[in-house]
């Protein structure tokens, strides 16, 4: 399974050795940060069993370090049960420590997942991610 | 990883002529991998490719990619860690039936149907259930997770 594809996939959020990494997981995680309070969170590639808890750990960080966490979601390409309780379980600690997560996805993939699912309403929603963070001030 | 088409001389030989209907037209495939979650990929990348060729509607082959996901994730985490993960496939015109095991030890029980991971399977599959296989001389026992997903998805009230 050669499956990794760099020019698509930026930063891995761990660095094991190269031999470990077969078959390469293939999640993106990127941040960046918007002032002080807000922080986006670019998810790439596919969130199961594997990745799902770099996702988890990931979102946890963001949600200790801002009060505005923007999860994009756009460039998801597999979302399983795994990753729907990675982000159901950052969106109850974001509840918990009265912060704002705010998910934006137009990946028809991830939005069938949320959908069929049912969990699509316990998240709350952006179109965009200059939406959610204008939302937020 | 394994693959087994055991019926692929019987529903291609043992058709008739063209445009003639079968007996029983369905495809039977069957992965046989150690159970680890490395493979899990693979095992719903091909669900999905038999939906697709079953001409499932796109949201049922989503469906189906994440339930066959779900349902090998719960088994590989019940195995102990030799064991070998099974799915077999059967896809007929408009419906797909996987019915996946492993090697449990004896004290395993079934995957608890209270889990986030099986509340989504019953979301996702028209039908899902799980059964233990009595344990045979000289084997181990197996837990089996059956699910069945149909070409169309049910409408969203």
């Amino acid at each position: 399974m050669g499956l990794t594809r760099p020019a698509l996939y930026g930063a891995r959020v761990d660095s094991e050795s190269p031999a470990a990494d077969f078959p390469a997981d293939i999640i993106g995680l990127q941040v960046a940060e918007h002032g002080p309070d807000a922080r986006v969170v670019t998810v790439r590639g596919e969130v199961d069993t594997l990745t799902a808890p770099k996702l988890a750990s990931f979102l946890h960080t963001q949600l200790s370090a801002a009060r505005v966490v923007v999860v994009d979601l756009d460039g998801v390409d597999f979302l399983g049960s795994a990753g729907l309780s990675a982000l159901f379980e950052a969106n109850e600690l974001a509840a918990r420590e009265r912060r704002a997560l705010w998910l934006v996805c137009h990946s028809r993939i991830a939005n069938r997942a949320l959908e069929a699912t049912e969990l699509r309403d316990h998240f709350t929603f952006a179109d965009t991610v200059p939406d959610a963070l204008k939302n937020s001030v | 990883m394994t693959y087994v088409d055991k019926d692929y001389s019987a529903s291609n030989g043992g058709a008739g002529p063209e445009g003639a209907p079968r007996e029983d037209s369905a495809l039977r495939l069957e992965l046989r991998t150690a159970a680890s979650t490395v493979v899990i990929a693979t095992i719903r990348t091909v669900a999905a490719d038999l939906a697709a060729r079953a001409d499932f509607d796109l949201d049922s082959i989503d469906d189906l990619r994440m339930a066959v996901d779900d349902l090998c994730a719960m088994l590989v985490r019940l195995a102990p860690a030799d064991a070998t993960l099974r799915c077999r496939f059967t896809a007929h015109p408009e419906r797909i039936e996987v019915a996946a095991d492993v090697d449990v030890d004896d004290d395993t029980g079934l995957p608890p149907t209270r889990s986030f991971s099986w509340r989504v399977l019953e979301c996702l599959a028209d039908e899902v259930s799980a059964e233990a296989l009595p344990r045979e001389l000289g084997q181990r026992g197996r837990i089996c997770i059956t699910v069945a997903k149909n070409a169309v998805s049910a409408q969203q009230p």
